[in-house]
């Protein structure tokens, strides 16, 4: 009888210790207005559109905002891209980022993506790449994309998550915002208080 | 006599009505397009469509002297995905207003005929026979978001 005290006790203890962590993290990210998405830190290069080689591990530190979409989106990525801007404008400080991948690599190229971002901010950092690189990027997020046929023979839209997803200064995806909650005020915030 | 009077006038309303309500007909406020950004041939208009009248009415079709093509367009939202849908219409129920706002239905412009700016001008035709014209003006990014800020 005696001998199983000591597992249970240990058992006991890393409940304890477990919820206590669980815990800790829940109240530490209630006041945030985005999601909480907690997943792992992950690593990816990709190409920007000025041509440069990217890695997200190049800018550990930073706070980065991430956003699929493709340039021939006439509505929500132009609006997303807009909102991104002025989040970029609120927060002032350098070690916030805001990144647009496209979902679309066969159209958008580096040339493409070098007019079309820069229209936005000029903070901003438009990214293409192997469809293989930009597809491991969207399962790290936990996101689908999908082209969908037009009715004009090249004419196509890409069909994606809307969401902005916010990357810690550590690397790990930390919080997502749903199109409902694409608030620039609100975005920014979140943002200087991880900054702090 | 008064009584007589007051009955006599208040039929004269009663059969008056519906013209009246007739005359206030369908109606396109604040309109704006999307500045399109460089390299692309692709936006969207955007504006708020009034329907004080007593009839249901129905956006048909649109054009724009600046676009090869415009369509009605909404979005549908799927569990982590969204989707723009053509639709052939969109009702305008009697005494609603109905907006058309960057994420949600707005008209689609495509085959710009280059890179738009200043005005443009957008032309609906409605199931009533309405036609509207409206002259809307091309906001930039920046100037886009400044306006979601006031609406």
């Amino acid at each position: 009888m005696k001998k199983y005290y000591l597992p249970l006790a240990a058992l006991v203890l890393i409940a304890l210790v477990w919820f206590g962590v669980l815990g800790f993290l829940g109240t530490g990210n209630g006041t945030f207005h985005g999601d909480e998405y907690r997943r792992p830190a992950f690593d990816f290069s990709l190409t920007d559109h000025r041509s440069q080689k990217f890695s997200l591990s190049d800018h550990t530190g930073k706070v980065i905002l991430l956003n699929f979409g493709f340039t021939n989106c006439p509505d929500v990525c132009p609006t997303t891209l807009g909102m991104l801007g002025e989040v970029l404008d609120l927060v002032g400080d350098e070690r916030a980022m805001a990144l647009f991948i496209t979902v679309d690599p066969e159209r958008d190229t580096v040339s493409k993506l070098g007019d079309y971002i820069p229209f936005f901010h000029g903070s901003i950092v438009g990214l293409t790449g192997s469809e293989q690189a930009i597809k491991q990027v969207n399962d790290a997020c936990g996101t689908l994309y999908s082209k969908e046929q037009e009715t004009l023979e090249d004419d196509y839209l890409v069909i994606h998550s809307p969401a902005v997803y916010l990357i810690g200064p550590g690397g790990e995806i930390m919080l997502r915002y749903p199109k409902e909650k694409l608030d620039p005020g609100k975005i920014a915030d979140d943002v200087k208080r991880l900054l702090l | 006599m008064t009584m007589k009077k007051t009955l006599l006038v208040f039929l004269f309303f009663l059969l008056a009505a519906p013209f009246a309500r007739g005359e206030a007909g369908i109606s396109v406020k604040d309109p704006w397009v999307r500045q399109n950004p460089p390299g692309t041939l692709v936006t969207a208009a955007y504006m708020v469509i009034e329907n004080p009248g007593a009839t249901a009415d129905e956006l048909l079709s649109v054009s724009c002297d600046c676009s090869a093509e415009a369509s009605i367009h909404v979005i549908e939202m799927g569990e982590d995905s969204m989707v723009m849908k053509e639709v052939p219409s969109i009702a305008v129920p009697p005494g609603a207003s109905v907006g058309l706002s960057p994420g949600g239905s707005h008209l689609m412009l495509e085959g710009l005929s280059g890179d738009i700016k200043d005005n443009v001008v957008l032309e609906l035709k409605f199931r009533s026979g309405a036609r509207i014209s409206v002259k809307a003006p091309v906001l930039s990014p920046q100037a886009a978001q400044k306006r979601s800020h006031h609406h």
